[in-house]
């Protein structure tokens, strides 16, 4: 049982307004990790610790309006923490294995009998080969898009599968209308036969 | 009627264009590019020279200059003749069809006709080419399955590349006439 009311949601609009939607306006104590009752800490990554359970997250009421927004949401959660630190944890593990690998004798390893370890050579070749393919993958992406941008004689440039086939919508009063691909004939003629003035300034 | 007027290219270079009324229902555009200068063909020649010495001083071989001068000299007559363009006409007749015609440095010419039965409209469109964003007049083509479809993009001043006040003109003189030619609906 909580100790203070939750404040009133804000009013919800139609799902037909023409408008659009509002912004929802956050009051100063909604959103995510809001305050919880007084014996919890309220820690700067968003969720409080304390004793469990862990406070249910409150979301203001666009996010609660289509639940597909709360997963893809970039904030920090519990278990983002958890993989993080086993990443932090194994990352480093595998950087002082490396290390050891590169420079450790092998007759001290093989004192040791780990004996079944790849060449050294691969300790330098690794890293070269990886360097070489970042800077052949910057010129490749280059060239990649280059050879992807359609030529000056290509249908792609002024119309494509979609504008082909798009309907036409009924026209509504007082409502914005709706976002439709224009011909390009009707484009140049609003363009260059009617204004002339801000077109030869270059 | 004529008159002519100066533009520039995309790249800054002068370009000069005539326009020559002939009749309200014909009309010729002519740009002419700028001249290879004498300046780039030194440049070039200088290089490839210096070059055919460099490999001259290791090799020892005085095959390689005389090579290097037949080079220089059939690499200039093939630039002149297939790739450097002085000048690009469009010539527009109501009735009939458009033409378009090149005129190489060793002069050559190449003609391109398109009649106006195929002709959907004449437009400015941009694109990406190399690295920039261009203006560029085209040629819209009908598409003889579909009565509202494209089916070719033809574009015109390929070589020259005017700017968008040099294309403004050109699409407004062709704009006037195409209109001519949806006044009077051909009775096909």
């Amino acid at each position: 049982m909580r100790g203070r009311a939750a404040p009133p949601p804000p009013p919800r609009r139609r799902a037909s307004d023409p408008a659009g939607p509002r912004t929802p306006e956050l009051r100063p104590d909604e959103g995510r990790g809001a305050p919880a009752p007084g014996w919890r800490v309220q820690s700067p990554l968003g969720f409080s610790l304390g004793f469990p359970p862990l406070a249910p997250l409150r979301l203001p009421d666009c996010l609660k309006a289509t639940g597909n927004m709360v997963e893809n949401s970039p904030s920090p959660l519990p278990e983002r923490a958890i993989y993080g630190f086993v990443l932090f944890l194994s990352s480093q593990f595998g950087f002082i294995l490396y290390l050891v690998w590169a420079f450790v004798p092998e007759s001290w390893l093989n004192a040791l009998s780990l004996t079944y370890w790849p060449q050294k050579y691969w300790a330098v070749a690794l890293p070269v080969y990886l360097l070489i393919t970042i800077v052949i993958g910057y010129i490749l992406l280059f060239g990649v898009n280059m050879m992807s941008t359609s030529p000056l004689n290509s249908i792609h440039t002024i119309t494509d599968n979609y504008a082909k086939n798009q309907q036409q919508k009924k026209y509504q009063e007082e409502a914005i209308p709706a976002l439709r691909d224009i011909p390009i004939s009707e484009v140049n003629q609003m363009f260059f036969l009617r204004a002339k003035e801000p077109y030869t300034k270059n | 009627m004529e008159d002519e007027l100066s533009f520039s290219d995309i790249y800054g270079g002068r370009l000069a264009l005539q326009r020559r009324y002939y009749s309200p229902s014909c009309r010729e555009f002519c740009l002419s590019c700028p001249r290879l200068s004498l300046r780039s063909l030194t440049a070039v020649t200088c290089t490839v020279w210096l070059a055919a010495y460099g490999l001259f001083t290791l090799c020892e071989n005085s095959m390689i200059l005389s090579a290097a001068i037949f080079i220089t000299l059939l690499g200039l007559l093939g630039y002149l003749h297939f790739v450097k363009i002085d000048q690009e006409t469009l010539l527009i007749i109501d009735s009939l069809g458009i033409q378009m015609t090149s005129s190489y440095a060793s002069g050559k010419e190449s003609t391109t006709f398109i009649e106006m039965g195929k002709v959907k409209d004449v437009i400015i469109n941009e694109a990406i080419y190399m690295q920039k964003v261009i203006y560029y007049l085209c040629i819209l083509l009908n598409d003889p399955v579909e009565p509202h479809g494209i089916s070719q993009v033809v574009p015109v001043f390929q070589s020259a590349k005017p700017r968008l006040d040099c294309l403004i003109e050109v699409y407004r003189s062709c704009q006037e006439i195409l209109a001519h030619r949806k006044a009077t609906p051909t009775s096909s």
